[in-house]
């Protein structure tokens, strides 16, 4: 049944998400390529053209900055679709679990989010190709090698162990993942708590969201500064490299370990709201 | 014949009229096989378990047979049906005499109305 | 097995009581009409046992399972609402609905698609509102459900689709399936009925059938309701 609701979840979020995606890219392309080639002779023609060429670059860079955006609107339309307008008739009333629903809507924005980035990087990197300045693609992937190893080479001189290194990145994967389905856990757990309110709906779910971003940023912040912060090396202490990763790994796991109870928390929340306080009007 | 119910009776017992008219007309000939309860309920606009009822009503009274897996058929016993329309027509008359004395109408001016009438109504 | 059964199943919000210790018990093959004015509780009794709402108190059994997706699996539910996503077109709903419910079968509903006049795959967005309706039906009825929830299915339609929709109903027929049609409109719809279900206010105030009301009170169900709640 999960399998089904992604499917359909795809389904209806595909042709606009990929629409939108693939545009940002067209349109980065043709505005780097406009704004190399340069336009002979005519006054009036080049007016023209420059009007187009200044036109094009503005597209394409509110097109990345927008496209993340867009995605988080699309995220939160989908849930409110779903959930808080007439189609909740139909959605609540599928054979399948609150939880399965929240997932596939999770999963299925995160897929999402994760293509975005991946438009927003390949749109730098198009940018980066088509700039003239005579840069290749295979010398772009080495710099990103290169800029690596070095790093991790560096870290290997301090003795740091390869085991640590690794963890570093599964952590920051970690972290990235949990910003993904916190981003669209808040938004739900604000729409669940805003439908109870039947004719306020979408105020009430702004609020909400007011509220809670702002309750968990005072909380991390609370967690941080009175466990994580203490964990960090700064005093002038002399300390060893092997200890300053280790605290530094505790400082990241509270982090983390916080994150992941405001999410179980939202969670709860957004499945309890819908299986026993749903308003449908 | 058109599936015409009043809002006083029960609709089990206006079915079992219905079907009653239908077989002693000659709508329903001697025999011939009935469509299926979802066919005929459909075909009068009500509830499959009543029209089940009625035929089954009619079951009882020896007016329809069912066989097994064949369906249900007008029973051929022309005694029977002749039998029914007796007792309907004997109904009816009944009630019209009824509401004719109501009328005021004696039973000679009836008989000499009723003769005139007949001629007059053609099916 | 009851298919439905309430046992003092009460929904409240805040202080008003939508539904009010409700007891009802309705077995296979029965079609049953929940009468009621607007606003006496029918609709949330019916959202009830879809599984829409959560009791207050008390409890609604489908097939003896509180509702949940098993329970889902084998209700098929008609809001009185538009509820069908308006960017899908025909052959994309019949997926949708294949693919969650195992009872549903796609010939049927082209058959009855063909019938009500949708043959091509535009969205429905491009089609009328009555069709639409008559499609959310379609749909639902072709389902091989153990419980049926009609809520309002023949408010505010015109006459001919009125009789469509009626037929449907009976030619879609069921032994092993209930049938709860939930209206205020009883004229049309009371030859089709097996019972009758009276509820005003919240609470359940008479369950017969249509035959023994008009054997008892001379009347149509309609001029009995009309009567009881002198409306």
């Amino acid at each position: 049944m999960l399998g089904k609701l992604i499917k359909h979840e795809m389904r209806a979020t595909g042709r606009i998400m990929a629409t939108v995606l693939l545009s940002v890219l067209a349109v980065t392309v043709v505005a780097n390529l406009f704004w190399k080639i340069q336009m002979p002779s005519l006054k009036v023609l080049v007016v023209l053209y420059d009007t187009v060429k200044y036109l094009l670059l503005a597209a394409s860079i509110i097109g990345v900055i927008g496209v993340g955006l867009f995605s988080i609107v699309v995220m939160v339309k989908r849930f409110y679709n779903s959930f808080l307008s007439n189609e909740a008739y139909l959605s609540l009333t599928l054979p399948v679990s609150v939880h399965q629903h929240i997932w596939s809507k999770i999963i299925v924005s995160m897929i999402w989010f994760f293509l975005t980035g991946v438009v927003i990087f390949l749109a730098g990197i198009i940018s980066v190709l088509l700039s003239g300045k005579g840069i290749s693609l295979s010398e772009i992937y080495f710099k990103i090698i290169e800029v690596f190893t070095l790093a991790v080479q560096q870290l290997r001189a301090e003795n740091v162990s390869g085991f640590m290194i690794t963890l570093f990145f599964i952590e920051s994967a970690i972290m990235v993942l949990l910003s993904g389905i916190g981003l669209c856990l808040q938004a739900y757990v604000s729409m669940a708590i805003g439908q109870t309110s039947g004719s306020r709906k979408i105020l009430s779910s702004v609020l909400s969201y007011l509220g809670i971003s702002m309750v968990s940023q005072i909380v991390v912040t609370v967690v941080i500064t009175l466990w994580g912060v203490p964990m960090l090396p700064i005093d002038g202490l002399q300390v060893s490299t092997m200890q300053a990763v280790q605290s530094i790994h505790s400082f990241l796991l509270t982090i983390i370990g916080v994150d992941v109870l405001l999410l179980v928390l939202y969670y709860l929340v957004t499945t309890t709201m819908l299986k026993k306080r749903l308003n449908l009007q | 014949m058109e599936w015409q119910f009043d809002n006083e009776r029960p609709i089990y017992s206006q079915l079992v009229d219905i079907l009653k008219l239908k077989i002693v007309s000659g709508e329903y000939k001697p025999g011939e096989r009935l469509p299926s309860v979802r066919d005929i309920s459909s075909e009068a606009g009500v509830n499959p378990n009543t029209m089940q009822r009625a035929m089954q009503e009619l079951e009882n009274q020896n007016l329809v047979l069912t066989q097994r897996t064949a369906g249900r058929f007008v029973t051929e016993d022309k005694e029977r049906v002749e039998m029914t329309r007796e007792e309907l027509a004997e109904g009816h008359i009944q009630s019209f005499v009824k509401l004719m004395e109501q009328l005021g109408y004696s039973k000679s001016r009836l008989i000499a109305l009723l003769a005139a009438k007949i001629g007059e109504v053609k099916e | 097995m009851a298919i439905l059964e309430c046992k003092a199943l009460s929904k409240s919000y805040g202080l008003t009581k939508a539904v009010d210790s409700a007891d009802i018990k309705i077995e296979a093959g029965r079609v049953v009409g929940l009468l009621g004015p607007n606003g006496s509780g029918k609709t949330t009794l019916i959202k009830l046992a879809a599984g829409l709402l959560s009791p207050t108190s008390g409890e609604v059994l489908i097939e003896g399972m509180a509702p949940g997706p098993e329970t889902k699996a084998i209700v098929s539910y008609l809001s009185d609402r538009d509820y069908l996503p308006d960017w899908m077109n025909l052959n994309q709903l019949l997926d949708y609905f294949g693919d969650f419910y195992s009872d549903f079968n796609r010939e049927k509903a082209i058959e009855l698609s063909k019938r009500i006049g949708v043959v091509d795959n535009k969205p429905l967005k491009t089609l009328s509102k009555g069709t639409r309706e008559k499609l959310q039906l379609v749909l639902v009825m072709s389902r091989d459900a153990k419980l049926f929830l009609l809520d309002e299915p023949i408010g505010g339609v015109d006459p001919a689709t009125r009789d469509t929709i009626i037929d449907t109903i009976i030619k879609n027929y069921n032994p092993d399936a209930a049938v709860i049609i939930s209206t205020h409109i009883i004229t049309d719809i009371e030859k089709i009925l097996d019972d009758v279900i009276f509820i005003n206010e919240g609470k359940i105030s008479l369950v017969e059938s249509v035959d023994d009301i008009r054997a008892k009170h001379q009347k149509s169900v309609d001029a009995y309701f009309r009567e009881v709640y002198k409306c």
